[in-house]
């Protein structure tokens, strides 16, 4: 595979010159709803075979479909994210083929009037820069049973196909893009960029071993120059269907558009084909030609009527859609926006849309609470609270959620009581570290209001004594003075070279202020006291 | 296509004259009804039987009445005078005794009935307040499921298919208690217009056994007639619940499309297909229409898909029945202010004679009841027949894909031996109308032209309260006659089919009977309402009916029991 993947580094330089790779992608990815499109019956991974089958998925004489609302709604926040336009009318159609494990020999989809048009994803790839995929069209379909051939067993070589149909009918949606791609690893870093999209929305689990994500790639090529997005200036394409992973992907388009270069290097014309991808040796073989093309007789689908979106139905749509991470991390990250998050930081917060909410949800809250106090809240503080302490402490106390980590949690976690307690932070009055033990406390399940679980862990000690909060900057210098006092050999020491036993002093200014103070503003008045200790 | 031209009328008093000479040989009853005159008929059965003639080849008995035989048999089972068991008895036997000449059964499901009649006697005397319908026998066509006994919509292919679950309309029934005493036979997945291309053979016509019943419900008219069940569902792609119906002489009715559910009905042409009651009475075929008329969520046939079940779940329950007026409440006048449009492309060319005797007869007798008919002209008419076919066949060709013999029912054969040879051609046809290159030429222009049809035939309906048309061009032809020949049997279909294309409902009753051949041979007059105007089309039906009984049955030489 060494070989391979010089003889690809080659092909690919070899790319950089004269010609151009053009690639466009068709995904097909099995929506989250719980139920199939059309029938009642379980969308279900792994379950027995032939377990999940309702009357209309085995198309027995009578049955009907009936759209599953949620497969709707799904599609339309895909179409709403990836800013395509929700169309308010859509409808189905019949495309009509034999095959066992399609059982009313034609497939419900959405050709000509897709649910979404348009819509764009940028795509990562590499040293920063990102390509931007427009999408054609996405569109509702439901998906075939699955034939499982067995070869052998009596001798001579019968294969014995057998179908099981837990997935006929399931809702798929079919996302086509234009041909904006320029390379196999672009064509699996975008495969991959709808993997993450679909994921995040909670549109899809795209899994590919699991085939709940296939990806099937038109793969041409044109000379540099030949330019221009319409089809005329395109190479005739080959598409290769199935396949099944990033790395396919990647293999798949870099073996066609060798295949296609050493066909044009020999005076020879490309020939439209549907081919199929082989991971074993990397190459791809026809499945059949242009003569063979399907006539898929596409009819309207007479049991199925237009689905109609009302404006308020897709706003409201709209409104529940979380922001793209991508997106999400460049606003975030927008130095002349509201937040001005580190990259890093804001990648952090974007990975999860509910993270994304509860953190801008805690910072506004935050800044309400702090606000009548003339004090401002740090966004920056604010977001390594919720990634950092809020996300470790309730996974320790276990009231996570099981993917979303802040998705779900209980009233006493709110976005709007942490942003009380970070707003109390910010003005001085709660130590970084009391509100660390608060919230593990809180979220180990302390219903208390933050002052009551706050002085539980960490008793008051009494004003002006000894550096409590009440005794103010004068109370921690004298009590910095006292304890530098009560040490003298230590001190010696730490003169000598022993700075290490400044954790000791802070360690006792902690233990006599009950854990209240604040270690930074402890440790600077101990550094004066000691350089003032002759 | 795309006739602008206005509709051109001719005057009711036209009507009239042409009416002069076809009148005279009906006995017409004096209309503008008294009361007093016609009280002594509201208690007796309406049960009659034909009288025997010389003709060896006529049925036993025909059932036919101007009253709710429903009614009058229900009332007796809740008043104790009979039982639901005996009933469903008497008429399983009646089914035994005549199917093995009529065949209008393909499977009696005689245990099922029965338990069925015995929970409704048992209900009945726990003092349960049991509707309309309970107890009463019921047949059903085969292409509509049922979880009791087989669902082989008249083929081979789906031999042995048990189907795992009731119908909608068929759980309407049930709820309703009426009893279902077996499956009725069909042409091949509703492929035909005489039920001879049945997998199960042919089915006798109970008015002369030489001729068709009619199809492809040709079963249930067939059985109605012959009073092997009280009521009957049959299916309406393109007139295959009316044609029968005139056939046998029997009340058909094809609702609004959507009005029914169609979960469970085995599809031939999905935007068309409808199912509806075949009865001996208007008011019969409304009582049923009650019981099965409702939206259904898993039937998407009208309703639109507004992300809100509610709203999806179509028309609400309606009452068809009640308001139908007993023929002692008819005013003088009774259809005052109602205005019809008698279609003149219906009554020309290619139109048997006696038929259209009989269609003007009754124009004349909805103007004695105080109606208005005008003779209006229909454009587009013509360009119904050829577009249903296409569109009809190219559906037809998209829901049989399924029937490729590795899925239910006959598994042990292949499509080729377990379809029919009509199924095959109107499969391949829709194919091929289908296909690249001709879909256009075919599927495209018949679907601009359904829409042509649908605009003309709803503006007529917006000026009439209905069209009236003979329910088929011809009366009950000879067993035989038109195998051979699909574009005359195509072309029986001429009056029917573009009433399928608009979507519209349309109900066929008695007009009289006509003589051929020395047999006597019924005659049904096309009623066409408005989109789920239903309860006016019955109501109009119901009167023309009640008040016509005694001249149409003096016609027919029926005697009363």
């Amino acid at each position: 595979s060494a070989a391979v993947d010089a003889r690809d580094a080659d092909a690919d330089a070899a790319d950089e010159d004269a010609w151009e790779t053009v690639v466009g992608l068709e995904l097909h990815a099995q929506v989250a709803a719980d139920t199939k499109l059309f029938s009642g019956a379980a969308r279900q991974y792994g379950a027995r075979v032939n377990a999940n089958v309702a009357p209309f998925d085995a198309a027995l004489p009578g049955s009907l479909p009936s759209v599953n609302a949620r497969a709707v709604e799904l599609a339309t926040r895909l179409g709403v994210a990836l800013g395509g336009e929700i169309h308010r009318a859509s409808r189905f159609e019949r495309k009509h083929y034999a095959y066992p494990d399609l059982p009313h020999g034609y497939q419900i989809t959405q050709r000509r009037d897709p649910i979404v048009r348009g819509g764009r994803i940028d795509v990562d790839v590499g040293a920063g820069a990102t390509r931007r995929l427009r999408i054609e069209q996405i569109q509702l379909e439901m998906d075939t049973g699955k034939s499982v051939n067995k070869t052998g067993g009596g001798g001579g070589g019968t294969t014995t196909t057998t179908i099981d149909l837990n997935r006929a009918g399931c809702a798929l949606v079919e996302i086509v893009t234009r041909p904006d791609l320029r390379g196999g690893e672009e064509a699996a870093a975008a495969a991959e960029a709808f993997q993450k999209t679909l994921r995040f929305l909670g549109v899809g689990d795209a899994n590919m071993e699991e085939g709940s994500l296939r990806v099937d790639v038109n793969v041409s090529v044109r000379r540099r120059g030949d330019g221009g997005d319409d089809g005329a200036a395109l190479g005739e394409r080959c598409e290769v269907k199935n396949l099944n992973s990033f790395r396919s992907i990647a293999s798949a388009v870099r073996f066609e558009v060798r295949r296609h270069r050493e066909l044009i290097a020999r005076g020879e014309n490309v020939e439209r084909e549907t081919r199929s991808f082989d991971p074993a040796n990397g190459e791809t073989a026809p499945l059949r030609g242009k003569e063979q093309t399907l006539d898929y007789r596409f009819t309207p689908e007479p049991d199925v009527p237009p689905i109609v979106l009302s404006d308020e139905y897709v706003a409201a749509i709209a409104r529940d859609t979380p922001e793209l991470p991508d997106v999400a991390i460049r606003r975030l990250a927008d130095v002349r926006g509201d937040h001005a998050l580190p990259l890093k930081l804001a990648t952090a917060v974007a990975t999860h849309a509910s993270t994304a909410r509860y953190y801008e949800a805690a910072l506004s809250a935050a800044k309400r609470s702090a606000a009548p106090r003339d004090v401002d809240v740090d966004a920056a503080a604010v977001a390594r609270f919720v990634v950092g302490e809020l996300t470790g402490e309730v996974k320790r106390a276990s009231v996570a959620g099981r993917v979303e980590p802040l998705l779900g949690l209980p009233a006493r976690l709110s976005p709007e009581r942490v942003g009380e307690l970070l707003a109390a932070v910010a003005a001085g009055e709660t130590t970084a570290r009391m509100a660390k033990g608060a919230l593990r406390a809180v979220a180990a399940g302390d219903e208390r209001g933050w002052r009551d679980v706050v002085d539980a862990l960490f008793p008051p000690v009494g004003d002006g004594e000894g550096g409590g909060e009440g005794g103010g900057d004068a109370a921690v210098e004298a009590m910095c003075r006292d304890i530098v006092c009560g040490m003298p050999e230590e001190v010696a020491l730490f003169k000598a070279g022993k700075t290490r036993l400044m954790g000791k002093f802070v360690g006792e200014a902690m233990r006599r202020t009950n854990g209240r103070a604040d270690p930074k503003v402890v440790s600077r008045a101990l550094t004066r006291a000691l350089s003032e200790e002759v | 296509v795309g006739g602008t031209s206005r509709p051109r009328k001719q005057a009711a008093g036209g009507v009239r004259r042409a009416l002069m000479s076809t009148t005279a040989q009906m006995s017409v009853h004096a209309t503008g009804l008294a009361p007093s005159g016609v009280g002594g008929r509201s208690g007796r059965d309406r049960s009659v039987f034909l009288r025997k003639r010389a003709s060896r080849r006529r049925v036993a008995h025909v059932a036919s009445c101007s009253q709710s035989l429903v009614r009058s048999i229900g009332d007796r089972i809740r008043k104790g005078e009979t039982s639901a068991e005996e009933v469903t008895r008497s008429y399983i036997a009646a089914i035994e005794g005549a199917n093995a000449t009529i065949g209008a059964f393909v499977s009696v499901t005689a245990d099922d009935a029965i338990a069925q009649a015995k929970a409704v006697d048992a209900a009945l005397r726990a003092g349960e307040p049991l509707g309309l319908l309970a107890g009463i026998p019921l047949g059903v066509k085969d292409n509509i499921a049922t979880a009791s006994g087989e669902t082989s919509a008249g083929s081979n292919i789906l031999s042995g298919l048990k189907s795992p679950y009731d119908a909608r309309v068929i759980e309407s029934l049930k709820n309703a208690n009426a009893v279902v005493v077996g499956k009725t036979n069909m042409d091949e997945f509703g492929m035909g217009s005489t039920t001879e291309s049945s997998a199960k053979g042919a089915t006798a016509n109970p008015w002369d056994q030489t001729r068709v019943p009619g199809g492809s419900s040709g079963g249930s008219a067939a059985a109605v007639a012959a009073a092997q069940c009280v009521v009957a569902l049959g299916s309406d792609t393109g007139g295959s619940i009316r044609q029968p119906a005139s056939f046998c002489g029997v009340v058909g009715l094809k609702p609004t499309y959507g009005l029914v559910s169609r979960h469970g009905l085995v599809a031939y042409a999905s935007s068309f297909d409808c199912i509806g009651p075949l009865a001996s009475s208007v008011e019969d075929a409304a009582i049923v229409l009650s019981a099965i008329a409702r939206g259904d969520a898993s039937d998407f046939s009208d309703a639109t898909f507004q992300n809100d079940k509610s709203s999806a779940a179509g028309p609400a329950p309606r009452d068809y029945h009640s308001h139908l007026k007993r023929l002692e409440q008819l005013v003088s006048k009774p259809l005052l202010g109602k205005k019809f449009a008698l279609v003149k492309e219906t009554l020309g060319e290619g139109v048997d004679a006696g038929v259209v005797g009989k269609i003007v007869a009754a124009a004349a007798e909805l103007e004695k009841l105080g109606a208005v008919v005008d003779v209006v002209s229909c454009p587009t008419f013509g360009l119904g027949l050829p577009a249903y076919y296409v569109l009809a066949l190219s559906e037809a060709s998209s829901n049989l894909a399924r029937y490729d013999a590795i899925r239910y029912g006959a598994t042990n054969t292949t499509r080729s031996e377990g379809l029919g040879a009509e199924v095959k051609r109107r499969i391949l046809m829709g194919t091929y109308a289908l296909s690249a290159g001709h879909s256009d030429a075919y599927y495209k222009r018949a679907q601009e032209t359904r829409r042509l049809v649908e605009i003309d035939l709803n503006s007529k309906l917006s000026e009439y309260d209905a069209l009236l048309t003979p329910a088929a061009p011809t009366p009950a032809y000879e067993l035989g006659g038109k195998v051979n020949d699909p574009l005359a049997m195509f072309s029986g279909d001429v009056m029917t089919v573009n009433v399928n294309l608009a979507g519209l409902p349309a109900v066929v009753v008695r007009a009289g009977t006509v003589m051929e051949n020395g047999a006597t041979l019924p005659v049904g007059l096309q009623m066409v309402g408005r989109p789920f105007g239903e309860a006016e089309l019955l109501d109009v039906a119901h009167t023309f009916e009640i008040a016509t009984f005694d001249a149409v049955n003096g016609d027919w030489a029926f005697q009363g029991v």
